[in-house]
């Protein structure tokens, strides 16, 4: 966790629109420094400034079609640093999809949808106030 | 898990016509030794008997209003013993519980369908050689 109280969140989404809209909408609270990126495997590279928490999205391959799905991400994550919380942030309402990427590990699932961002706010506050509380 | 035993299956559902249709299907495939439950609370008190897979449905108060639902129930078996699988099977369709479901420590989640059985058995020969690649990984850490 970096010197100050503010998480360190990476966003993961193919579709810039929502990306810019996620990263607007995460800023208004002003808890967060956020990092952006259109493709796993840019994330991937940069997994190194050490995020405190990835959002990530589960089809990245709408740029790039031979792009690296969410679940293949998350793995190379979880390999690279087990402890990195990542929460997966999908339009797959598919209860196999959900189920497969808890067992892959990922922190929380969370579908796109009207109250997906509440969501995410509840979940990056938990996850400050019990993974990252200055202990 | 002895060898040469029976594979011990406890399947909980509070209905009775899918409990048994269920306890049917696995008895098809011989191999298993089942015990069924119409409740969580009973399925808890035969925890002593050692099962090696319990199928646990999600909402288990048909019969009894009062009765716990499957999460509870879940939690209650892990807190006896985290390693037996739990592989929940529901009729509830609905992603925030399947969730939650794998967040209390689930093995699985399926939805019942028409297909659920065959998923059920899949997850179950995987269960078995999950196991016997963590038996086989301690073997050899004991050795290292």
């Amino acid at each position: 966790m970096n010197n100050q109280t503010r998480l360190k969140v990476f966003l993961v989404d193919d579709d810039a629109l929502y990306l810019k809209s996620e990263e607007i909408e995460l800023n208004g609270q002003n808890d967060y420094t956020i990092e952006t990126y259109a493709s796993g495997e840019l994330c991937l590279q940069q997994l190194s400034r050490n995020p405190d928490v990835i959002i990530l999205d589960y089809w990245l391959n709408g740029v790039d079609k031979s792009a690296m799905n969410g679940e293949q991400i998350l793995d190379k994550i979880k390999r690279f640093n087990s402890d990195i919380p990542v929460v997966i942030l999908s339009a797959q309402e598919k209860i196999e999809v959900a189920v497969n990427c808890m067992q892959h590990r990922a922190f929380d699932y969370v579908v796109k949808s009207k109250t997906a961002f509440m969501e995410v706010h509840k979940i990056l506050n938990y996850i400050k106030n019990t993974l990252y509380s200055k202990s | 898990m002895n060898k040469d035993a029976k594979i011990k299956l406890f399947l909980v559902d509070d209905d009775a016509l899918f409990l048994k249709s269920l306890e049917i299907a696995f008895l098809q495939q011989a191999d298993f030794t089942i015990e069924t439950f119409a409740t969580g609370e009973l399925c808890l008190q035969q925890l002593s008997h050692k099962p090696d897979v319990i199928i646990l449905d999600y909402y288990l108060n048909g019969i009894d209003a009062k009765a716990m639902n499957g999460i509870e129930t879940l939690d209650k078996i892990k807190a006896f013993n985290p390693d037996i699988p739990v592989v929940m099977l529901s009729s509830q369709d609905k992603i925030d519980v399947a969730v939650n479901c794998m967040h209390h420590r689930a093995f699985d989640y399926v939805v019942k369908s028409e297909t659920a059985f065959v998923r059920l058995q899949k997850i179950i020969t995987s269960i078995f050689s999950f196991k016997k690649m963590e038996k086989t990984l301690n073997w050899y850490m004991a050795r290292m």
